[in-house]
């Protein structure tokens, strides 16, 4: 009886000994990863919790910008009539200028490249902030001359184009982000 | 009578000869590692060749280990690759690793038990069909794991405040040969 427990004692043992011989085998060590290659650049570290609390917002804030800049574009046909497309250009504006802030700030480090939607998305606003830079200014003075009963000429005239054009890429801007086209 | 205990002794061999039992040190060729981010409206897939890996078969099973940093996955867009850095908490776990425990019967079907460490967080994924050709000198197989985010505690990212799905399809696809001592 005793030598029967003991030979099962012994086998445990083995088994127990052979068990971690095998694992030791695969052990991640072995696998030969440098520890650049783990490694995340330092600069990704000290700044990721900054730049996605401020992407974040500038998602959150780029939203309400399309719904206000497609409200301020449905009532541009009564703006002869009434103010509300002004305040809502107004609030378009602030919306657009905040949300533009965001991303601005956010921290960007080097090793981080444009690519795929991003890039899109970051080279229509070569199109689009400029236009809404040049679009409120253009709107007021158009407000201003119908308001006398001037006629607009020039490309103060030109307003409801340009802001047309912002609109769309400012649009294709958001979209591109969660199409793929 | 003859012609069918023939075909059938035949059909027997053939199918006995396809499978392969696997012995010795195994080494990764060349792997990849593909994923699929699924968003409400969209899907987004990332990849990484830069994987490292290595087997150990046995007359009991094959034990395989297979790595990859998780900064090297690339997707089409930086941004998303910068989140997924943060979400799977990248500066404190490096590493996704995949160990796969399985039979020393190579079939072109070959069933497996696949532990998952991402984020730090491990999970068992059970039969696991990786398809395989080749034989016990060179293998290459090729696996679809459904990966839950929540069993890795994942804090899923959003879009716009629509969180992503948490399956997170992952494909391995790896190239063995067998060690010659």
């Amino acid at each position: 009886m005793k030598l029967q427990k003991t030979l099962a004692l012994m086998t445990l043992l083995f088994s127990l000994v052979f068990s971690q011989t095998a694992l030791a085998d695969l052990e991640l060590n072995d696998l030969g990863f440098k520890q650049e290659e783990l490694k995340l650049d330092p600069e990704i570290v000290k700044v990721q919790a900054e730049r996605e609390h401020k992407l974040k917002l500038h998602q959150g804030l780029g939203l309400a910008t399309m719904a206000a800049m497609t409200t301020t574009m449905l009532l541009g046909g009564s703006a002869k009539s009434n103010d509300l497309h002004k305040y809502a250009g107004i609030a378009t504006g602030l919306l657009y200028w905040t949300t533009a802030y965001f991303t601005w700030s956010a921290p960007r480090p080097d090793s981080i490249k444009d690519s795929g939607s991003t890039k899109i998305h970051r080279a229509l606003s070569f199109i689009h902030v400029p236009l809404m830079a040049v679009v409120p200014v253009l709107g007021l003075i158009h407000k201003n001359n119908d308001n006398k009963g001037r006629e607009s000429t020039g490309l103060v005239k030109q307003h409801a184009g340009l802001a047309g054009a912002a609109y769309a890429s400012f649009m294709a801007a958001g979209l591109v982000m969660y199409f793929d086209f | 009578m003859k012609n069918l205990v023939l075909v059938f002794c035949l059909f027997l061999s053939t199918s006995r000869l396809h499978a392969e039992t696997l012995k010795g040190a195994y080494e990764l060729k060349s792997s990849k590692v593909d994923y699929v981010v699924k968003y409400l409206i969209k899907k987004a897939d990332g990849a990484s060749t830069k994987t490292k890996g290595k087997g150990e078969c046995s007359d009991k099973g094959c034990d395989f280990l297979v790595a990859a940093p998780v900064k090297s996955f690339e997707s089409k867009d930086s941004n998303r690759d910068f989140n997924m850095l943060k979400a799977t908490k990248a500066e404190k776990n490096p590493m996704v690793i995949a160990r796969i425990k399985a039979s020393a019967e190579l079939g072109s079907e070959y069933k497996s038990d696949v532990e998952i460490e991402f984020a730090g967080v491990k999970h068992l994924y059970p039969g696991v069909v990786f398809k395989t050709t080749g034989n016990a000198a060179a293998f290459h197989a090729e696996g679809l794991i459904n990966v839950s985010l929540n069993n890795h505690k994942i804090e899923k990212p959003s879009l716009l405040g629509v969180e992503i799905e948490d399956q997170l399809p992952i494909t391995i696809t790896a190239d063995w040969i067998q060690r010659k001592n």
